[in-house]
């Protein structure tokens, strides 16, 4: 079910060398993932570190999964993320822009670019838990809706409904309600 | 499958758009990845989990609650003397059986004691070995075992070198390796509840390796190109471990690393998003009353994967929507 996953957890024993294995595979995507809602490459790495000491922790106590290794770490990943907004004001986040100091030119361009893209994380934002992580999953990191389905714990009909949703809720909040009729 | 059910239902081409300035994300920091990775090693390295896929033998010894190694799953610990008294039982029945199969003398033991990699006895001498591991009660019983079997390994290695079977020192320079390492974790947790036995193990530790280490740099110089290279590694490897067992582990998290490194990262990343997101839009909710939209992850510690759907948000507004504008 879950193609992409090329790592055996399936092992009686998951060894250090899957685990670093499973690392290198995951901490590039678990940072885009993370960095698309934080807005901040900084706390995008400490997710990354988060979620992967976390990881070991679980597997310490031999509760490793034994499915779907792919969604549990994205959704250490998502807790931690929505737990630093719950920790501090959803408003924070606005770290997009330090991402410009070291591109001098298109300035303007740039920062209307982070502008914009705070507005779509703030939106995101917005949506419940699982229109978010729908989206998020599903759109940004293309994951199937099998895979959604199953990382979700619903029905691949019910992940489409609310990947239905979570686009209405989206483009509610991102295109302005004059401009529906001219499309 | 479902598909008949799903009318299709196009996605408004300029939210696509708008979510799209989203997907790039930057490059990460190499300072900080790296600083990433290295907490994540040094981490992993104090976890009490094998470093290799074990054997065949070994897996099956897991199988049967008794494992070798002395880092086993917590599950692993909790095997009761009965299974393990039937798991030496199967192994004594393994070696005799594996002793009629050879001739059934106990000169076929001996045989397999001065087996060296790559003949057939060899895989008995180790069964052996890692039995009389499992064995072994006392911490410092296994640390003169993993030296003994170091030894072994060295004197094998000087066999290979005389009969000029150099394919098959690399797996005896490796194991070797393996049993200083596995000696050093034994003193580094002992060092933990004896931190006085674990100083006078580690000094003898320590002569032993300053003699192994003196005497692979000798075979290393009677060796050819490729397999002169393993053996320097494994002296190097050696060197890490003189100071501490950390140092050590983390020399080989980070060969471990160097070799698994891919960067599948951006395997994923294609232009068919539309292909597979424009399909199958469900227009017809007519159970949305029923979704619960809204949950929390469970927050406690164990993350034990399930999903708590019981708050109570209804996300009822979606037949109002009207896809097409109006």
């Amino acid at each position: 079910m879950q193609t992409d996953i090329y790592v055996n957890v399936d092992q009686k024993v998951l060894t250090k060398k899957d685990l670093v294995e499973i690392y290198e595979k995951f901490s590039p995507r678990l940072f885009a993932y993370a960095f698309r809602l934080l807005g901040d490459s900084q706390l995008a790495e400490d997710c990354v570190s988060e979620t992967f000491s976390r990881f070991l922790k679980v597997i310490q106590r031999s509760a490793a999964p034994k499915e779907n290794l792919k969604a549990y770490l994205y959704r250490i990943s998502h807790n931690w993320i929505m737990d630093y907004y719950r920790k501090r004001h959803p408003e924070q986040g606005e770290g997009a822009l330090e991402q410009l100091h070291s591109d001098s030119d298109n300035v303007e361009g740039k920062i209307s670019q982070a502008f914009e893209q705070q507005k779509i994380r703030k939106a995101l934002l917005n949506l419940p838990e699982n229109q978010r992580q729908v989206i998020m999953l599903r759109f940004y990191d293309e994951w199937s809706h099998t895979e959604t389905a199953s990382a979700l714990g619903k029905s691949e009909e019910a992940t489409r409904a609310l990947q239905y949703r979570a686009l209405e809720g989206l483009r509610r909040q991102l295109i302005p309600d004059q401009e529906k009729g001219k499309a | 499958m479902m598909k008949e059910f799903f009318q299709q239902e196009p996605i408004d081409p300029r939210l696509i758009n708008i979510l799209n300035s989203l997907k790039d994300t930057p490059p990460r920091d190499p300072d900080l990845a790296e600083q990433n990775k290295y907490k994540f090693l040094s981490e992993l390295e104090n976890l009490p989990i094998p470093t290799k896929r074990p054997s065949a033998i070994r897996q099956f010894l897991i199988g049967l609650g008794i494992s070798a190694d002395t880092n086993k799953y917590k599950e692993n610990n909790k095997m009761t003397t009965n299974k393990k008294r039937l798991a030496i039982t199967i192994i004594a029945v393994l070696v005799v059986f594996v002793i009629a199969l050879f001739g059934g003398t106990t000169a076929t033991v001996l045989a397999a004691q001065n087996s060296i990699p790559g003949d057939t006895l060899y895989p008995i001498k180790t069964t052996l070995e890692r039995t009389r591991l499992s064995l072994a009660r006392s911490t410092d019983a296994r640390v003169e075992l993993q030296l003994e079997f170091a030894e072994q390994r060295l004197g094998e290695i000087e066999s290979l070198i005389k009969e000029g079977r150099f394919q098959n020192i690399k797996p005896a320079a490796t194991a070797f390796e393996g049993h200083i390492f596995k000696a050093l974790e034994e003193l580094n947790a002992l060092a933990q509840v004896n931190p006085d036995l674990a100083g006078r193990l580690m000094v003898r530790l320590t002569e032993s390796i300053s003699r192994y280490a003196a005497a692979l740099s000798d075979m290393a110089g009677r060796v050819p190109e490729p397999v002169r290279a393993d053996l320097q590694n494994t002296i190097i490897n050696l060197g890490g471990g003189d100071d501490n067992a950390n140092d050590n582990a983390n020399d080989n998290a980070n060969d471990n690393a160097n070799d698994n490194f891919n960067d599948n990262a951006n395997d994923n990343f294609n232009d068919n998003f539309n292909d597979n997101f424009n399909d199958n839009f469900n227009d017809n909710f007519n159970d949305n009353e029923n979704y619960n939209d809204s949950y929390d992850y469970n927050e406690n510690d164990s993350y034990d994967y399930n999903y708590n759907d019981n708050d109570n948000y209804n996300d009822n507004d979606n037949g109002n929507f009207n896809v097409n504008g109006d």
